[in-house]
């Protein structure tokens, strides 16, 4: 292990006024080093990986019990508008279904026989909870957490692998919902040294930004107007926004820029890139300031609080909720403000938060969510049906906030399997009741990573990249970040050939640091590495199938799309999938292979794009066309170009 | 069930203020301006473009970074915008553009359809609106087109295929054009494709599944087009792409140009990253020079070509940017911003409005409504007659209190 004697360089950093120097040395960090201080070099490497937890600990007489609460509601929603519930759904149907929803891929061919031969009663229950602890499920989970959450890889010269492995882990980990919130809210330190500080560091220097989004998407708070002005509908007024966004006012959250110190550090060994990346993942922190500093803007319009004054921190109440109102917090310790803030929003008795994560989860299984929009679930009697929201939020306190027992029951409800009806008009989605789940298109992610197991296998399920080491390895007590340190480090990755120019290493083999686990991932050239959509960089290249097909951009919280557009049609006509399907390493023609009769190989292809055999007519008519001269590999085209692929019944 | 729609039109139209019938006498046929625009680029500077450091510049204390300079016209702008300055002659730019949302994404879906952002209701952008009232641009190409961005629910409540055409890297244009056979074998596989399909479409006649047939309809036409080499830049001269910038905004604005030319009526480019929160001297510098170029040498090249007086070129931003300033950067604002137009039918040289010292008020105030009134006025779309959506409510392009600014045309 190298040592290094460090010389204080921290000057270069803090050339700021005494007086904020003053300030910070009371605060817990950053403190001044110790010029003789003796510090250890990070590791270069990946923290040991984090397995899927397989430990579902509800009864299953429970997950029935609430499930049955769950259709209850439903039943009577449906009930008052002489609606019906939709029939069972076939196993077929289901079979494909679930696992798009729980782990993020149809079944393949193999998977969907097993399935359908097994003769026991509760298979159902069984497979759901088999494909809720599987590598899938942390995969398709984080797709969602990564779309709500923004989440991008990296920014300018920050680096968020780091807070990327956090996610995943929490994932795995099934760490409570209200837990993992808490730790984005109230994390301390670097984006080197603590994952979760991603969070607020997605948004240095635009706090009331960052804040609005946390308060639309773990409560459903509609405050995109209150930032400037209130709200003219909801009861959310600008000083509400204030009062709220003075929880983060004790924060200092640094948005300093690195390539101003780059540049001072920068030498013939190491580019100023380099030397702006290792500064950069230490700059960007989050720490406590001595005191709450949020002010009124100065152009403040009301007449409630002066222009440029103090704001005083208070949570908001919602006067119609009653004595559901959230307790209230001691806010005078300023050293504890987000901490209370914390606390408050993720608190069981905040009426809002346990229902907009159960509403959202409900979204994701049915297409629909209980109450649109997502974002603005101010009036929950505005929902479609407010005593099915009710009965999901109480579940989801009742379960702690374990979202993946929530999914686990949700999948059991007689409304989740279901037969699919087709969308409602739009202006009718925010009142449907829910007689099964609503046709839909996969994600983006779905259908990517559903080509992917058709065509290297479900051994791609295992493969986990982590980057997360690309940050770690920057991380220098922030107190003592030398230029001997960061010399030291860079000339380690040097050694280590860690900067080979960007082209010319996609095209070498995977870089064996990146991959966490499984087997090394296969790499076609027209589409780069074919490892599922969360292990990719995050999100994938503008012209990358995925964002074709509607990855969100990552600037807007969920703004992934299912929208069809040409360039999609034209990429699944013309583009690279047909490679990945029919060509010859694909693994569903070497099952199709060993099949002798044609008929048997026509049925090996329906049920891995659709798990379901074909019936006599649709077989009769393939045999014909072949007959005629179509090839199998035309009919793979054919089949995926059809719309029962891409859409989930 | 029909009677309750039409029953809801009409008190719907008679709340807004609406006959039920078109009253043509309203219209704005005859007026100066109306349908002079064949085509439009709307270019959308992302994040916020600050009014006081490019088109709006003011001295004292609120002053940014850059100087003031004098342009080809009878207004300043700041010397970010040396190239602008040059063309300023053939441009008007808005000093008193308002709006009311100061959160991004928000405020990007209100400036790119002049309707707040809602849950039951998608609203179409310009290009849509103009498909609907105007009919397609083009037989095989499709009538809008955005560049850098997904196509975000463009179409709104109108049909999916009036969806602008998405395309994320204008370097790599339309991808996968290139059919794996010949025209026979592909319809061959299509059809056989929708026999196959005909259970599914059966069981599920959902809007979704017959939007995503539209799509492919759509490609097909595409692909038998003879001007599919719209999209395609390497066409261009090497000096010409270079002219407009070696970045995705630039290459963007050419891209525009030559779809529009080729007969795309509307195209979007998103470009630029003007959210400068903590060092606006920095990155003006890095954000201004591409966009400054991009913009010039697009007017340049249109007024060239002699398509100037029939392309409108909107250039739009989902705010303004603080007065206050102290080194560091500047935070939202959406009271008083810059935009500017400019092509078909509009004043050349002008400036149309005045903010305060500050740039914190305007003296006239244009809403997202009158800006866009304005450019569907341009556009020739008859603002005054709605269109009534499937729930039976009432839209019209601007929302109902836009009003086209008929001072911005000559």
């Amino acid at each position: 292990m190298d040592t290094i004697k460090l010389i204080p360089l921290i000057l270069l950093f803090f050339a700021t006024n005494l007086e904020a120097q003053e300030d910070r040395k009371n605060a817990r960090l950053p403190k001044w080093p110790n010029p003789d201080t003796v510090v250890k070099l990070p590791e270069i490497g990946n923290a040991p990986q984090v397995e899927v937890s397989t430990e579902l600990w509800l009864p299953s007489t429970s997950v029935q019990k609430a499930a049955a609460m769950i259709d209850k509601q439903i039943m009577a929603g449906l009930a008052h508008e002489n609606l019906k519930p939709n029939p069972a759904s076939s196993d077929t149907v289901f079979v494909r279904r679930i696992y798009l929803d729980a782990a993020g891929r149809i079944p393949t061919a193999e998977e969907t026989r097993v399935f359908l031969d097994d003769s026991s009663r509760d298979k159902r229950a069984q497979l759901i909870d088999e494909l809720l602890v599987s590598d899938g499920y942390r995969s398709h989970q984080f797709n969602w957490l990564a779309d709500m959450l923004r989440h991008q890889t990296s920014m300018g010269l920050r680096r968020y692998a780091n807070y990327e492995r956090w996610l995943k882990d929490q994932i795995a980990l099934n760490r409570k919902w209200n837990e993992v919130v808490s730790d984005l809210l109230t994390a301390e330190g670097t984006l080197a040294s603590n994952g979760p500080t991603g969070y607020l560091l997605r948004d240095p220097a635009m706090p009331l930004d960052n804040l609005a989004n946390t308060l639309t998407i773990f409560l459903g708070a509609n405050v995109s107007c209150a930032q400037c002005h209130d709200h003219p509908f909801a009861e959310w007024s600008q000083k509400d926004f204030y009062q709220m966004a003075a929880f983060f006012g004790g924060t200092y959250v640094s948005d300093r820029d690195p390539r101003k110190i780059a540049n001072q550090l920068e030498n013939e060994l190491h580019s100023k890139r380099q030397v702006g990346t290792a500064v950069a993942q230490n700059m960007y922190a989050v720490f406590p300031e001595i005191e709450q500093k949020l002010t009124y803007p100065e152009d403040y319009f009301y007449n409630n609080a002066n222009p440029g004054s103090k704001v005083d921190p208070s949570f908001i109440s919602w006067e119609a909720e009653g004595n559901q109102r959230p307790p209230d917090f001691d806010t005078s310790n300023v050293e504890g403000l987000r901490d209370s803030f914390a606390t408050w929003l993720t608190h069981s008795e905040n009426p809002r938060f346990a229902v907009a994560v159960a509403n959202r989860l409900w979204k994701r299984a049915f297409g629909i969510a209980v109450q649109e929009p997502i974002e603005d679930l101010d009036n929950l009697e505005r929902a479609s049906n407010p005593a099915l929201l009710r009965e999901l939020g109480n579940i989801m306190v009742l379960l702690k906030f374990d979202l993946r027992e929530f999914q686990r029951i949700m999948f059991n409800t007689q409304a989740y399997q279901a037969e699919a009806n087709i969308t409602p008009p739009i202006g009718e989605i925010d009142e449907y009741l829910f007689a099964g789940p609503v046709l839909r298109r996969m994600t983006s992610e779905q259908t990517w990573d559903s080509i992917l197991a058709l065509s290297v296998g479900t051994e791609v399920d295992a493969i986990k990249t982590d980057y997360s080491h690309r940050v770690t390895r920057f991380d220098f007590p922030y107190d003592l970040m030398t230029m001997d340190a960061i010399e030291g480090v860079l000339g380690k990755m040097a050694d280590a050939d860690y900067w080979g120019s960007g082209k010319s290493r996609r095209n070498q083999q995977f870089p064996e640091a990146d991959l966490a686990s499984g087997p090394m991932p296969s790499f076609s050239s027209g589409k780069g590495f074919l490892i599922r959509a969360s292990e990719l960089p995050q999100p994938a290249e503008p012209f990358h199938f995925l964002r074709m097909f509607g990855q969100s951009p990552r600037l807007l919280p969920d703004d992934g799309s299912r929208e069809g557009s040409i360039p999609q049609a034209l990429m699944l006509m013309n583009g690279p999938v047909h490679d990945l399907l029919a060509g010859r390493n694909s693994v569903l023609m070497s099952a199709v292979d060993q099949h002798e009769k044609r008929g048997a190989k026509i049925e090996e292809l329906y049920f891995s794009f659709f798990g379901r055999a074909p019936s006599e007519v649709e077989a009769d008519r393939i045999d014909q066309v072949m007959d005629e001269g179509m090839s199998l590999s035309d009919l793979v085209w054919t089949l995926y170009n059809m719309p029962e692929f891409i859409f989930v019944q | 069930m029909n009677n309750r729609r039409q029953f809801i039109e009409r008190c719907a139209l008679t709340s807004f203020g609406l006959s039920v019938l078109p009253n043509l006498s309203n219209g704005q046929e005859g007026a100066s301006g109306f349908g002079s625009a064949k085509r439009i680029i709307f270019l959308n500077a992302q994040g916020g473009m600050s009014h006081i450091d490019t088109f709006d510049p003011k001295e004292g204390s609120v002053k940014g970074p850059g100087e003031t300079i004098s342009t080809s016209a009878d207004f300043q702008v700041t010397e970010y915008l040396k190239e602008t300055a040059k063309i300023a002659d053939q441009i008007s730019v808005i000093r008193t553009m308002t709006s009311k949302i100061g959160v991004h994404g928000p405020a990007t879906y209100f400036m790119r359809t002049a309707y707040a952002q809602r849950a039951t209701v998608k609203h179409p952008n310009l290009g849509a609106w103009a498909e609907h009232y105007l009919g397609a641009s083009h037989d095989t190409l499709p009538s809008s087109a955005c560049i850098n961005n997904g196509p975000r629910h463009g179409n709104g409540f109108f049909p999916p295929s009036y969806s602008p055409i998405p395309i994320l890297d204008p370097e790599s244009g339309l991808q996968n054009i290139k059919s794996r056979d010949g025209s026979d074998a592909l319809k061959k596989k299509l059809d056989l494709a929708q026999e196959l399909s005909t259970g599914f479409l059966g069981r599920y006649p959902d809007s979704n599944v017959k939007a995503y047939q539209e799509f492919y309809d759509n490609s097909i036409r595409l692909l038998r087009s003879e001007d599919l080499a719209a999209f395609d830049l390497t066409q261009e001269p090497q000096k010409v792409r270079e002219q407009y910038g070696s970045n995705k905004f630039g290459q963007g604005c050419l891209l525009a140009r030559r779809l529009v030319e080729a007969g795309i009526r509307y195209v979007e480019v998103s470009g630029g990253n003007w959210d400068m929160h903590q060092n606006l001297e920095a990155e003006m510098e890095e954000v201004s020079p591409p966009f400054d170029r991009a913009y010039a040498t697009l007017i340049t090249d249109l007024k060239e070509r002699g398509l100037l007086d029939s392309t409108l070129v909107v250039l739009a931003t989902e705010f303004g940017r603080k007065s206050q300033y102290d080194g560091g950067g500047r935070g939202h604002y959406p009271i008083c911003f810059s935009t500017a137009l400019a092509g078909a039918g509009i004043k050349r040289g002008f400036v149309y409005g005045e903010s305060d010292k500050r740039g914190e008020w305007g003296d006239k105030p244009v809403t997202i409504g009158d800006f866009h009134a304005t450019i569907g006025h341009a556009a020739g779309i008859p603002l005054e007659q709605p269109y009534i959506s499937a729930s039976g409510r009432p839209f019209v392009v601007g929302d109902k209190s836009g009003k086209p600014v008929m001072e911005l045309f000559a």
